[in-house]
């Protein structure tokens, strides 16, 4: 390529490559004066935008609204009923760590088929309906009574297949 | 005579030896003991039966049948309390198999004497007692119990309980059993399954607070109440229907989130987008509160 800087390897290596430097930064001077065209071209292009904007105003600030309403959605403060159903679904997913420990420690003393009687059966199918049941209405807090009620039973009934 | 056959002696030989200890497992039972008419009775019985009547003697009468295999029969205390057991070997219960024969126990109790009854398997049936605590607990056995207790506390896993109460407080709880409560009933009643049905009629009485659940059993509800009063019944899956007195003063709020929701003169509202309705109304005055929640299950009120 024409603009590639070759460099000496001799004595006078330092020389050279301070006048090739110097060429990179030699500023070109044009051979005419550009101010009168540029001049024109600022003071043509004003009318010619107001009239583009004109046609798009509307579309921009349905965007913007489009926007602003999307970016409201996302960045809405939490509503009562999304902070207890988080609060729900929290509850529940502790409650079922918690029940499963308790039941590992319980299970341990309890003959090994007391989990398939028909009604401990009945109790775990109870509790996974209702599990399934707060996935799809995490507000329901009445699901939370139920299910706290059906894993104490599970670990009382537990209990007392294990003392038997 | 003719001289039996080989054959026919050897028969009748097994025949005694297999027979004979079932002969041997109706051990009779005739005890009777002291208590004050205020006292508390324990019975506590595996499997078999057990049969409580109410009679006007400071006393407990036991009779019945020791089952084959039973240890003994152990009777503790007098005065103011009587424990009543039938002793099985430790090595058998609810969870284990076992080759025991069923005990059959029947009591005669002073009339309002405290009950507390415990079986495993065994079917309890309970008439004409006035107790001032009437506790019973099975895993198994069918409850029967017609009876006028302060309150009533009963518990059963699989087994079915119908009860006929005038009681002024009422808990009831099943896991697959259905529960069936009816009588003059007045103050609280609070009721619980799991996949059994739940039935309770207070036969026009007014309750002051009635709270029930289940997560797939059905709920049928006939009841009247106080003003001030408070109803709440949910459900999972089951359906909720509660029949109220036609001159009932109560709010009535129920939801559900896909179950069909209906009361008279009630506008179901629906949830503008995705699932889940409510409705909300009010009968005369309004002076009492209904709750009713169900997931998937129909909630209907009547007024008869």
């Amino acid at each position: 390529m024409s603009d590639e800087i070759q460099f000496d390897t001799g004595d006078t290596g330092d020389a050279a490559l301070r006048m090739a430097l110097r060429q990179l930064r030699r500023d070109h001077v044009p051979g005419r004066d550009l101010w009168p065209g540029i001049a024109a071209e600022i003071s043509a292009r004003p009318a010619r935008r107001s009239a583009a904007a004109s046609r798009f105003v509307p579309w921009a600030i349905a965007a913007s609204l489009l926007l602003a309403v999307a970016l409201a959605w996302q960045l809405r403060p939490l509503q009562p009923r999304d902070g207890q159903a988080r609060l729900i679904t929290h509850e529940a997913q502790a409650m079922t760590r918690e029940y499963q420990g308790a039941l590992k420690v319980i299970a341990t003393g309890a003959p090994s088929d007391a989990a398939s009687t028909p009604a401990l059966r009945e109790l775990d199918a109870s509790a996974a309906q209702i599990r399934g049941a707060l996935a799809r209405d995490p507000d329901a807090r009445f699901l939370l009574d139920r299910l706290r009620h059906t894993y104490s039973l599970r670990l009382a009934l537990t209990q007392r297949a294990a003392l038997s | 005579m003719n001289r039996l056959s080989r054959p026919t002696v050897l028969a009748l030989a097994l025949c005694a030896c297999l027979g004979s200890p079932l002969l041997l497992a109706a051990t009779p039972i005739d005890q009777t003991r002291p208590l004050d008419a205020r006292g508390k009775v324990e019975i506590d019985n595996l499997k078999g039966r057990i049969q409580v009547r109410a009679w006007n003697r400071n006393e407990v009468r036991i009779t019945g049948s020791l089952g084959e295999g039973v240890e003994k029969l152990v009777i503790e205390g007098q005065g103011d309390h009587l424990l009543v057991r039938a002793q099985y070997p430790k090595q058998i219960g609810a969870w284990r198999g076992d080759r025991t024969g069923p005990t059959d126990l029947q009591l005669q109790v002073p009339l309002r004497a405290d009950l507390d009854i415990e079986s495993v398997s065994a079917d309890i049936d309970v008439d004409g007692v006035a107790p001032g605590e009437l506790s019973i607990d099975t895993v198994s056995g069918k409850v029967v119990v017609a009876a006028a207790p302060d309150h009533a506390d009963i518990t059963t896993v699989s087994g079915d309980l119908q009860a006929t109460l005038n009681s002024g407080d009422v808990k009831v709880e099943t896991v697959s059993g259905d529960a069936l409560v009816s009588g003059r009933l007045k103050g609280q009643v609070h009721g619980e399954t799991v996949s059994g049905r739940l039935s309770i009629d207070s036969n026009g009485e007014n309750l002051r607070r009635l709270s029930t659940g289940t997560v797939s059993g059905d709920t049928s509800i006939a009841v009247g109440m106080v003003d001030g009063g408070e109803i709440k019944s949910q459900t999972v899956s089951g359906d909720i229907r509660l029949r109220l007195p036609r001159n009932v003063s109560a709010r009535v709020n129920a939801q559900s989130f896909s179950g069909d929701l209906s009361a008279p003169g009630a506008t179901v509202r629906k949830e503008e987008f995705g699932p889940g309705s409510s409705l909300d109304q009010r009968y005369g005055s309004g002076a009492g509160e209904i709750h009713l929640e169900t997931f998937s299950g129909d909630a209907k009120v009547e007024l008869k």
